[in-house]
């Protein structure tokens, strides 16, 4: 028989979404344990590990030297033909980021749950969820031995492989032109500028995506390039592409590979529905990435947050139904929903330019004295330098 | 043409992108294996092709 566990609250993966979720539970007083597959929280990193600097404030942490490698001034952006758009600090302002260590800030978001009062296991699997009066039952596998966890409520947070949500009826799946699949190198001994962030985009470069490099340091990079799934032609074409670039550029064919990691992004819009009979999705499971930048920790705190306060109001009310906890889907959706349809739009236009457009536009934009990093400002500086692309941009 | 992915466990990094891509929730990444549920696989392909290190028979490596 398998061992039992009882708890009010389960939330299902250990990555930045789960953990803030378990954080505000605990804060609230209430039971709450995390669950997590792997046995060390964090690793492997499967992140371009940049992120916005408005992440402190939200989370109401101090900037910390132990997960924050480097902070950026702006971003360069290049163009298939090599034109290139910089974007300095007077127009990025808050909107340029910090590059981190993930699996330290992971760790370290875990660690404030579990100092709230949450609990936590690794090397701790969920295999099954199913509804019971009052609650639910996930089965799970922990440290090798069948365990079931009764639930009041629980949360899938098991990020880009949304098996979870399945479990409990919500559809995750993903249309192949919402998903990207990435691969990506830490690099020692390139040539980076350490306070700039650098995109080089276009079909050339990286089919429906782009390659990025985020300093983490002098000589030091993350560099990694995401390929739209509807523009690969075989298996392993994000690494033939990376290994391209990296090999016909002077600035990083010298450098010595330290990490491998990979991953999926979806570039789709969130999933219709978030929240089910004793269910909530959180995060990457949710499918709330950024479809234009393919950044998902940032929402991915964000859903956490709400998530957690929704289950706190659920419980002092007794009420885990989809009613009951209904209050999350309008608390997430308030703070950015905006923002991800806005984008999903703009990475619907991209992904079907062609690269003398795209060559263009990012002529257009490097002459143009960029006033602020919104998309009308955007199109004015293109427009500007390019009449002629008003159909192709705005139609 | 059905494709149903063949898995290179020494070529695989466990980035889970094939899992949360299948349309049919098929894979799953359990006990660091990935699995395939034959049941459930309509043989699409897309797993194969989209997985970046060619871990699944989708490029040089296999079909
Ligand atoms: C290559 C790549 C580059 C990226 N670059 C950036 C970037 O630069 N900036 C940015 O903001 N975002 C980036 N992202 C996206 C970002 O990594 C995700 O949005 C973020 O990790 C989402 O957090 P999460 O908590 O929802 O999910 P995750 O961090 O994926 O956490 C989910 C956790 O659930 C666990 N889990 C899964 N199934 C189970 C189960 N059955 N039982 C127990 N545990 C389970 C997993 O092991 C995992 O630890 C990138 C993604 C990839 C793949
Ligand atoms: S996509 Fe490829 S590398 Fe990633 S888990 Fe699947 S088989 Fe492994
Ligand atoms: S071939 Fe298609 S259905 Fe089968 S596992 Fe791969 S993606 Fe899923």
């Amino acid at each position: 028989m398998a061992d039992e566990h009882i708890v009010d609250a389960l939330v299902i993966g250990g990555g930045p979404a789960g953990s803030i979720t378990a954080y505000e539970v605990a804060k609230g007083g209430y039971n709450v344990l995390m669950i997590e597959k792997r046995a060390e929280i964090g690793i492997p990193v499967r992140c371009g590990e940049g992120i916005s600097k408005e992440i402190l404030p939200i989370l109401d942490i101090e900037k910390d030297p132990s997960w924050i490698c480097s902070e950026m001034d702006g971003a360069r952006i290049i163009s298939p033909c090599g034109n290139v758009m910089v974007i300095g600090p007077e127009v990025a302002g808050p909107e340029t980021g910090f590059v981190i260590r993930r699996e330290i800030f992971d760790r370290m978001l875990a660690e404030r749950a579990a100092s709230a009062g949450a609990n936590l296991w690794v090397n701790a699997e969920a295999t099954s969820f199913e509804r019971v009066e009052n609650g639910a039952v996930v089965r799970c596998i922990h440290d090798g031995k069948d365990v079931e966890i009764h639930a009041k409520v629980v949360v899938a947070a098991d990020g880009f492989e949304s098996q979870v949500a399945r479990w409990g009826g919500l559809n995750t799946a993903l249309a192949e032109r919402d998903i990207d699949t990435c691969i990506q190198y830490e690099m020692m001994g390139v040539d980076v500028d350490p306070k700039y962030v650098e995109f080089y985009m276009g079909r050339r470069f990286a089919p429906g995506g782009y390659i990025w490099s985020f300093p983490k340091g002098e000589n030091i990079s993350n560099v990694g390039i995401g390929l739209n799934a509807t523009l690969i032609k075989r298996g392993g074409d994000p690494k033939r592409y990376l290994d391209d670039f990296i090999r016909n550029n002077d600035r990083f064919s010298k450098g010595i590979i330290t990490e491998i990691n990979a991953g999926g992004v979806s570039v789709g819009l969130p999933i219709e529905k978030t929240v089910a009979d004793r269910m909530l999705v959180v995060g990457d499971a949710a499918r709330m990435i950024d479809p234009l930048t393919g950044g998902g920790v940032y929402t991915a705190c964000i859903s956490g947050q709400e998530a957690g306060r929704t289950i706190v109001k659920s419980l002092e009310n007794d009420n885990t139904s989809a009613e009951g906890l209904g209050g999350y889907e309008r608390a997430w959706r308030d703070r950015v929903e905006d923002q991800l349809v806005r984008n999903y739009l703009a990475k619907e236009k991209l992904l079907d330019l062609d690269d003398e457009v795209l060559d263009k536009v990012i002529e257009g934009l490097s002459e143009y004295d960029l006033k602020e990093a919104s998309t009308q400002e955007l199109l004015k500086g293109i427009l500007e330098k390019h009449p002629e692309l008003v159909n192709e941009l705005m139609g | 043409m059905i494709m149903k992915p063949e898995w290179n466990e020494v070529r695989c990094l466990r980035c889970v992108a094939c899992v949360g891509s299948c349309p049919t929730g098929a894979l799953s990444l359990s006990g660091w294996r990935i699995k395939l549920n034959e049941d459930k696989c309509i043989g699409c392909g897309l797993c194969a092709r989209i997985c970046p290190v060619d871990a699944l028979g989708g490029g040089e490596n296999g079909g």
